[in-house]
Formats: C-alpha cells, sequence, structure tokens
C-alpha cells in the first residue's frame, strides 16, 4: 500500500477538538465530519471544494455520489476482511471478494471523474486501473474469475466411516425434491430462512483444494494480475465523500425548513460579514431560531458583546463561530449571505469550570489563554477567536484588566475577535460594541427574541424578570417570608 | 382442500344451529350413546352433531346418503376409521419430531443422531400415511358408493395416489425409514461469495458408494489408476464444519416431511372426526334395527310442509325400554297441535317421538319409523313443565315463573319456519288464566310462523285459540294417539 487517495486538499493548520464542544457542534456533526472540518484549507481550496458541493446540490449528482461512497465502503470493508487471519478457501473467496469490489469501485471513480471536476485529478492514487482501458481488462479477469469460482463454489460431501468430497453430481437434493412434490400434490411447505452457516475449516478448505486444483490454482493466476492490484489506501476519500454527503444532506434538510443557505464569498481582507446567520444545531433540532447579522470589517476588528441574560450572546457566539468552521473546509454556511475571509485558525475560549491541578479557575483559563495564543503566534493576523466570559471568576477589576489585556494581544497580532462579556467598562473602551437587544414576539407576550446589534453605549438589563420567573426577586422573598 | 363429510361445502356449514342442552335433556337424546355404546370419540362426534342440526336440504340429504352408503357397505366404515387411526398415530409421532427438535435447537443440544432419528421418525410418519391414503382409495374403490360425499372422499384419496409424485416420496420415505441404519449420509454444500457455507442439503447420490476405493492400493492413492480422482478424503477432526453442516441438511429434510405430513393431516382433519359420527350413526341404526325397530331416512315435504309418518317409535324407549314400545302413525298439516289424554296415556312419549324424529332427522340421522317425512325447520326447541325449584336464590320465583322464563327464553330463539314443543307448562297456577295467557303465546307463535305442539291438560286452551288453529289430538289405550275431528 503506498498512497491514499483523496480529492480534498488542507492546510497545515489544525482546529483544536475544544472548540467543537465550545461551538455545540459535536452533537451535530459525526466524528469523521469533525475531523475534516478541524483542517481549514485556504482560500482556493475552499473556492474548489464549494463549487463541488454546489454540484452535489443536483439530486442525481448527490445521487452518483452517494453511489461513490457505497463502492468505496464495500471496497474498504472488503480489504478489512482481507487483513484479518485466515487462510485456505475463506482467503481465497476473500481476495476474489476485495478483487471485485476494487474494480466495481473503479469503474465508479472512472463515472466520477467524468462528472465532478474534483475527481479529474484524483490524488494519490497509482492505480493503473483507474484508466478506462485498465478497468475493462480488470473487468475481463474478473469474469473469468467468476466462471471458475462457480465451478469450485459447490461439492458433495459423503459421510460413512470417513469423509469424502467429489463435485457435484446432478442429482435434485432431496429438500429441493420434496418441496416440489409437496407443491405437485397440493401441500405447502413453510418458508424457513437460514442464515450462513459456518466458514470451512482447514480440512474441508484442503479437501477442495485437492478437488479443484486446477481452477484454484488458474484463480491464483488471475488475482495476481496487476489491473487487480489494489496499491491505494481509498479510507481517506471515503472520509472526505461520506463528509461531503453527510454536509449535503444538512443542508437540504435545513432548506426544507426555511433557513438559508449560502456558500460565501472569499475576501482577500480580514472581516466576517453575513446576513442571517443561524446558529446549526438549533436549527436542526427545530427549534424556533433567531437569525443575526455579523458585520467585522476594516478596522474593527475587536467587538465586546454585552447584553441581557439569557439574551442569546452565546448563542450568537456559536452560530458565528460553527458557520466560520464550516466556510473555513469550504462548506456551505446558514446565512442568507456572506463574505468572510480564509482565516487560518479558529480559537475558542469558552468559561471554565473549577479543575484540578489548578488553584482555581481564573488560573485553569489564564493557562487556556496561553496555550490559545501559542497555537495563533504560528497564524499571526489570521486567527479569528470566539472569548466567552473569560475571567469572569474573579473581581471585576482583575477579570476587566486580564481581558482587556488579551484583546488588545489578539488585536496587536492584527487577529479578529468577537468577546462575550458581563464587564460592563468594556462598553466604553477602543473595541467595538454589540448589544442584545430585545424584541417582543408577536403576540406581545412575555418571551422575547434577541438580535444582536452594533451599539455605541451598552443598554439596560433584564436580570430581574428571570429572578422573578424563579421567585427569587424582592416581592416573592418577601410574600415567601410572610408564608413562613 | 379438507375432505368433509358433514357439508357438501363450506357455506354450509353456515346453516346450523345450536340445540339447547335443556331441550337435549328434556328430549332424553344426551343419553342416547349411552344406550347404544357408544365410545368417548363416537359420543363426542355422535352428540356435536345432535347439538348443532341443519337447516339445510343439501345438507341433511348429503349425510343421509353418505349414511345409506355406509350402512350398505358394513365394513367400510370400520375400515375407515381403522385408516384414520392410523393417521392420529402418523399426527403424534409428527408432533413429538417437531418437539423434540425445537427443544434441541433450542437448548444447543442439537446432534446429527438426533437429526438421524427425527428424519427415520419422520419419513416412517409419512410413509404411513402414504400407505393409508392407498388403503383408503381402496378401500372406498371396492365399495358401491352412491353419495357425493363419499365420492368426493374417493376421488380426493385417488387423485392424490395416483400422482406420479405421490409414488416417489414412497421411494423417499422407504430410503429414509432405515435412515439410522445405513450409515451413509450425502451432502451438498454451497459457498457463498465470501466463502461461507451458504447452504447444504441432503443428496441421494448412487455414485457415491467408492467401490472403486475399496482396494487398499486404490484407497491409499484416492483415485482410479487411469483417470482424475474423482473423488478426495476429508480430514476431519472433532467438532470442525461437518456437524453443523450435517445437522442443517438432515434438519432441513425433516421439516419438510413434517410440513408435507402437516399439509396431509390437515386435509383429512375433518374426515377423521366426521367418520367418528357416521360409525356412530350406523351404530345407532344398527341397534334399532336389532331391537327389531323400523328405521328409515325421512323425506323433506314439499311445499305444504306437512309432517307425516307410519309406525314412528319414540327413540329415547326404543333404544332403552325393556320391552318394544308402541309406534303411532302421524299426519299433520301445518297447525298447531294440541295433544290431551289421560295421565300415563303416552302424550309426552309421543311428543318427544315427533320432536325426537325432527331433530334426528335435520342431522342426517335416520329415524325409527316405517316411513317419514317431515319438513326442514328453522329452529327447534323443546319445552317441559318445571319441577319446584327450591334453589331460587331466595327470590320467591315458583314453578310458574320459571315456566314463563323458559318459555320467553325459547320464543326468543324461534324464528319463522322453527318448531317448538311444550310438554304441560303452565299448568301450576290457575287453569282459567293460564289457558288464556298460554293461549295468547301459541297464537303469537302462529302467527309468526313457528309450528307448536303442546301435550296439555288444559281443557280451556283449545277454546281460547281460534277456530281451526290446530289440530287435536288425544290418547286412546294402547298408547295410541288419534286425532280428535
Amino acid at each position: 500500500m503506498s498512497e491514499r487517495a483523496h480529492i480534498f486538499r488542507y492546510g497545515s493548520a489544525v482546529i483544536a477538538p475544544r472548540v467543537f464542544d465550545d461551538l455545540s457542534m459535536r452533537g451535530l456533526f459525526t466524528a469523521r465530519c469533525l475531523s475534516l472540518l478541524g483542517r481549514p484549507c485556504g482560500p482556493e481550496e475552499i473556492k474548489r471544494r464549494q463549487r463541488f458541493f454546489r454540484e452535489l446540490e443536483d439530486g442525481d449528482s448527490l445521487s452518483v455520489t452517494r453511489q461513490i461512497e457505497r463502492a468505496l465502503a464495500d471496497h474498504l470493508a472488503a480489504r478489512r476482511l482481507l487483513h484479518e487471519r485466515t487462510s485456505g478457501l475463506v482467503l481465497l473467496y476473500r481476495r476474489i471478494l476485495a478483487a471485485k469490489r476494487y474494480i466495481s469501485l473503479c469503474e465508479t471513480l472512472l463515472t466520477a471523474s467524468e462528472r465532478f471536476g474534483v475527481f479529474a485529478d484524483l490524488a494519490g492514487s497509482q492505480d493503473s486501473c483507474l484508466g478506462a482501458d485498465s478497468t475493462q481488462k480488470a473487468l475481463g479477469l474478473i469474469e473469468k474469475i467468476d466462471v471458475l469460482l462457480s465451478e469450485i463454489s459447490a461439492f458433495d460431501i459423503s459421510v460413512t466411516d470417513k469423509t469424502y468430497i467429489a463435485a457435484p453430481g446432478t442429482g435434485e437434493p432431496v429438500a429441493s425434491e420434496l418441496s416440489r412434490i409437496a407443491c405437485s400434490l397440493g401441500y405447502g411447505t413453510e418458508e424457513r430462512t437460514c442464515g450462513t452457516l459456518a466458514t470451512p475449516d482447514s480440512g474441508l478448505s484442503d479437501a477442495v483444494r485437492r478437488l479443484y486444483g486446477g481452477q484454484i490454482v488458474k484463480i491464483e493466476e488471475l488475482l495476481a494480475d496487476e489491473s487487480l492490484d489494489c496499491r491505494t489506501d481509498f479510507e481517506p476519500l471515503f472520509d472526505e465523500l461520506s463528509v461531503a454527503v453527510e454536509i449535503t444532506l444538512l443542508m437540504q434538510r435545513m432548506k426544507e425548513r426555511g433557513i438559508p443557505v449560502t456558500c460565501p464569498s472569499v475576501t482577500d481582507t480580514p472581516g466576517y460579514v453575513a446576513k442571517d446567520v443561524y446558529h446549526p444545531a438549533l436549527a436542526a433540532s427545530g427549534a424556533d431560531v433567531v437569525p443575526n447579522d455579523a458585520d467585522i470589517t476594516g478596522d474593527d476588528r475587536i467587538f465586546c458583546l454585552l447584553g441581557a441574560n439569557g439574551g442569546g450572546k452565546t448563542t450568537y457566539l456559536q452560530a458565528l463561530g460553527a458557520n466560520l468552521v464550516l466556510f473555513l473546509s469550504g462548506c456551505p454556511v446558514l446565512a442568507k449571505e456572506a463574505s468572510i475571509y480564509p482565516y487560518s485558525l479558529i480559537l475558542t475560549h469558552f468559561a471554565g469550570r473549577e479543575s484540578e491541578g489548578y488553584s482555581g479557575r481564573f488560573d485553569e483559563e489564564t493557562e487556556r489563554m496561553k496555550e490559545c495564543f501559542g497555537t495563533a503566534e504560528d497564524y499571526p493576523g489570521r486567527c479569528f477567536w470566539l472569548i466567552n466570559e473569560a475571567f469572569s471568576g474573579t473581581s471585576e477589576a482583575k477579570g476587566g484588566e486580564t481581558l482587556y489585556g488579551t484583546l488588545r494581544r489578539i488585536s496587536d497580532q492584527g487577529d479578529c475577535a468577537v468577546c462575550v462579556t458581563h464587564f460592563s467598562s468594556f462598553a466604553d473602551k477602543e473595541f467595538g460594541v454589540l448589544a442584545a437587544e430585545a424584541e417582543e414576539d408577536a403576540g406581545g407576550g412575555a418571551s422575547r427574541t434577541y438580535r444582536i446589534v452594533r451599539r455605541n453605549r451598552f443598554g439596560g438589563v433584564y436580570a430581574r424578570d428571570i429572578l422573578k420567573k424563579y421567585r427569587l426577586d424582592r416581592d416573592s422573598l418577601k410574600e415567601r417570608r410572610s408564608e413562613k | 382442500m379438507t375432505v368433509c363429510l358433514m357439508f357438501p361445502d363450506e357455506k354450509e356449514k353456515e346453516s346450523v344451529f345450536g340445540l339447547s342442552e335443556r331441550t337435549l335433556q328434556d328430549l332424553s337424546m344426551d343419553r342416547f350413546p349411552d344406550l347404544i355404546g357408544l365410545d368417548a370419540a363416537q359420543k363426542a362426534a355422535f352428540l356435536g352433531a345432535v347439538r348443532s342440526p341443519s337447516t339445510s336440504v343439501e345438507t341433511v340429504v348429503f349425510r343421509q346418503e353418505i349414511l345409506n352408503d355406509f350402512l350398505n357397505n358394513p365394513d367400510l366404515s370400520g375400515r375407515l376409521s381403522f385408516l384414520c387411526g392410523i393417521a392420529d398415530q402418523c399426527s403424534g409421532a409428527i408432533e413429538k419430531v417437531v418437539t423434540d427438535k425445537r427443544r434441541a435447537s433450542a437448548n444447543g443440544i442439537s446432534s446429527v443422531d438426533l437429526m438421524r432419528n427425527c428424519l427415520q421418525t419422520s419419513a416412517v410418519a409419512l410413509k404411513r400415511l402414504l400407505l393409508m391414503f392407498a388403503d383408503a382409495a381402496e378401500a372406498l374403490s371396492s365399495s358401491a358408493l352412491r353419495s357425493s360425499g363419499l365420492s368426493g372422499v374417493l376421488r380426493y384419496f385417488s387423485e392424490k395416489t395416483a400422482a406420479p409424485d405421490f409414488g416417489r416420496l414412497l421411494e423417499i420415505c422407504r430410503k429414509y425409514e432405515r435412515f439410522g441404519l445405513s450409515g451413509n449420509m450425502n451432502v451438498r454444500i454451497t459457498l457463498d461469495g465470501s466463502g461461507k457455507i451458504s447452504s447444504c442439503h441432503l443428496i441421494d447420490r448412487k455414485d457415491f458408494d467408492f467401490s472403486f476405493l475399496k482396494t487398499p492400493k486404490r484407497r491409499i492413492a484416492g483415485r482410479r489408476p487411469d483417470e482424475e480422482a474423482a473423488a478426495h478424503t476429508v480430514a476431519r477432526r472433532s467438532g470442525d464444519v461437518f456437524e453443523p453442516v450435517l445437522i442443517r441438511a438432515v434438519g432441513e429434510t425433516v421439516d419438510l416431511i413434517c410440513d408435507i405430513c402437516s399439509g396431509m393431516l390437515s386435509d383429512i382433519s375433518l374426515l377423521v372426526s366426521n367418520l367418528e359420527f357416521y360409525v356412530s350413526a350406523v351404530k345407532f341404526a344398527e341397534f334399532l334395527k336389532e331391537r327389531g325397530v323400523p328405521v328409515c331416512f325421512p323425506r323433506v315435504s314439499g311445499v305444504s310442509r306437512g309432517i307425516s309418518a307410519t309406525g314412528l317409535f319414540d327413540t329415547f324407549l326404543a333404544l332403552g325400554g325393556d320391552s318394544k314400545p308402541v309406534p303411532n302413525d302421524v299426519s299433520l298439516s301445518g297447525k298447531g297441535v294440541l295433544i290431551y289424554g289421560e295421565n300415563g296415556s303416552g302424550k309426552t312419549v309421543f311428543l318427544r317421538s315427533l320432536a325426537t324424529a325432527r331433530i334426528l332427522f335435520q342431522c342426517g340421522l335416520p329415524v325409527p319409523a316405517e316411513t317419514a317425512e317431515f319438513p326442514v325447520a328453522a329452529r327447534i326447541c323443546a319445552v317441559f313443565a318445571e319441577a319446584e325449584n327450591k334453589d331460587n336464590g331466595g327470590t320467591g320465583s315458583g314453578r310458574f315463573e320459571n315456566e314463563v322464563k323458559a318459555v320467553a327464553d325459547a320464543i326468543g330463539t324461534l324464528t319463522p319456519g322453527s318448531a317448538v314443543f311444550f310438554n304441560e307448562v303452565f299448568q301450576s297456577t290457575e287453569y282459567r288464566e293460564a289457558s288464556e295467557g298460554f293461549a295468547d303465546i301459541l297464537s303469537y307463535l302462529t302467527d309468526s310462523g313457528v309450528r307448536w305442539t303442546a301435550v296439555t291438560h288444559l281443557d280451556e286452551l283449545k277454546d281460547c285459540l281460534p277456530e281451526g288453529s290446530a289440530d287435536i289430538l288425544t290418547t286412546v289405550t294402547g298408547f295410541r294417539v288419534i286425532s280428535v275431528l
């Protein structure tokens, strides 16, 4: 085995697994999908993949892609079987199965390369069979193998004091004769399904080999032909196609629910501009989701997001981040329209808990922030930070000072950041301010929907309503005292 | 196709009605089997039929003709019963095979030896069943049959046994009935696309005798000297793949043999129980004849729906009486019938003889008479006078109320064309009131198309009924019943 077959190209950066937890992506995407999403790919590759995803919007193309995915899965399954410890007849059959599945895959990939641009230069495969002529030759070999296989797949056994094996005789098995007789006499027989019985052991394998020695030798000669020899690892290609199908199907479901899907345009200058961005996990859950806009351009690269408790700030952060992850891997995003810079990396810092090994939450968060900076220094000016209530586990003064220093450093590096914080003093710093604005629902009821808007000044807090709901506001606490 | 001797076709099965247990007891018909000396199965079949008389002329005639055939071919019912007994034994054997196989599989203790035994047992059972079919065909074809029912059974057995595959099936059974002894099992194995054993079937392969391997030289070489080896030895070890293969192959054959047996047994399942009825019916007729009582198959009366019989005996007395009872002639129109007479003069016996005869007729059974002609009634029931019921639960309901309830219950089941027999009801209250009340009921029944016959001491009853609405009979000396004009 030599090269690994793949159709996508990758950058060197790797998004930390913790990011997917922070952005609530782990429950929505498979591990295979997150593995690919964790490798941002650069502007040219983003555009290339976006073309592929546009092609997949066509039902037929998606169907063909799924066929390729299935052919790959079958091929890989056959190869896994081949690597299991076995010998004799079973090994021979598995080799044949692996060869058949491989040729079937090659046929499918040839068709794919005619249809999809990304397959045109299937990277990594050295297999000669990925050419039309070779595939034809291989198909001819498979046909011959099938003929020989049909000759060796049945045999008669006679068990007395010894056991003998011979080629099948001409007589009908007793069971089929009985079935036929039962039918002709007007009696029904019960349908009984029996699964595969057993694997031939070494005794039987050897006996079959002696019985059909000639045919088996011919089969082995045919299997040795290089056109049947798969020298490529197709696992990466399978992963890539599976992810492409997964993303496409997700986006289809979103569209069916009326959620907009778009392939953002790739900008040359840092920024993140998008209209009506949806949180993927919330949208997928079927909940009523409030979309929001992003407007991070030019010099305003650092934004602080302040606002009401339960106002959707974390959700907004996650929506921005999750869609950015999708964009950086060339996938469509959940927005009406978007123009985004192809950052090299996304970094997240969400509020932590007290954890062992640290003298407190503040220490733990500080340490994590250091790690983020360590990662970011390889990609100066090309990182997008999402920070959620960092350093709130200490005094406001200390926490505010540390956060300010962090944001300044991010800014000095040329990176972009959106930071959720409750430190109200940040409303007056040099950074951009976003606020959660409440909108009443259609019925004028108590529930609120929040939109994130740029604000110059930060508005009021709705903590009182939340305290009342749980009878922890002043009046409720008074009532509770008098009840006692 | 299920062979049936009780109904000419499936839809006729809907033509029966239920005879109440009370009616059966009042007419003493529940005691007939014991008087005749029927065994348990015959008793159950006889009473089962009596409890469900038919309202269909076709069914009545169908059964009469079959019974006639059995009476004219005395050995036939016995032979067929014997053969049905064999079928019963085969059924038991197959059930045991199925149970043993299933239990062994569920407990993981299936073995080749067990399967061999199952195959042997099932082959023996199927062979016996096949031979039973052949014998049944022979027994029927050698009898002079006139009934469509038995001719149909003959056709069924003849068609099965004449089929070419019938003989082949017998051959297969003969081969495997000694399976345990032969020691030789031939199996065809097929591998699937992944090289695993996907199927294995027993084969009947004659050239597997390996006689050419008998000479030591050839056995060692494993091949004929002048041609390519036809067979090779297989090295075996304990716990190898052949055990499950053989279990599956033999088990599959067992299953199919059991399926065929089940199909055959299902076809004749009704025949087995129906024959019990005819055996009991033959015994019934023979018993009466032995006692010097004439039997006949009543004809169906036409549009007039008249009732007539000559020399009609009471069945209960004919079967069990110490002396031969007195027969009576009957000729009745479509009106209701009142029967008067002294105590102990034979009124109730006469009523019973008539009711019993009509029920026997509608079951397809012969009646103890020289000749008889009856209409087919939609329902038949009897209401006999109630004894004082001490166990009335403290409700204070006495005999009269019980009788009224019984009458009400009976009337509730009657439809136009039904027949009801009353024996001295409403005599536990003031006679004038009883007469008027009973007359109203009888008039109602007449208007509803129900034919009634009533034994009574209520003299005023006949005056309460509309004139000409009832035939009036009376008993005379010698237990005879005559019409009062």
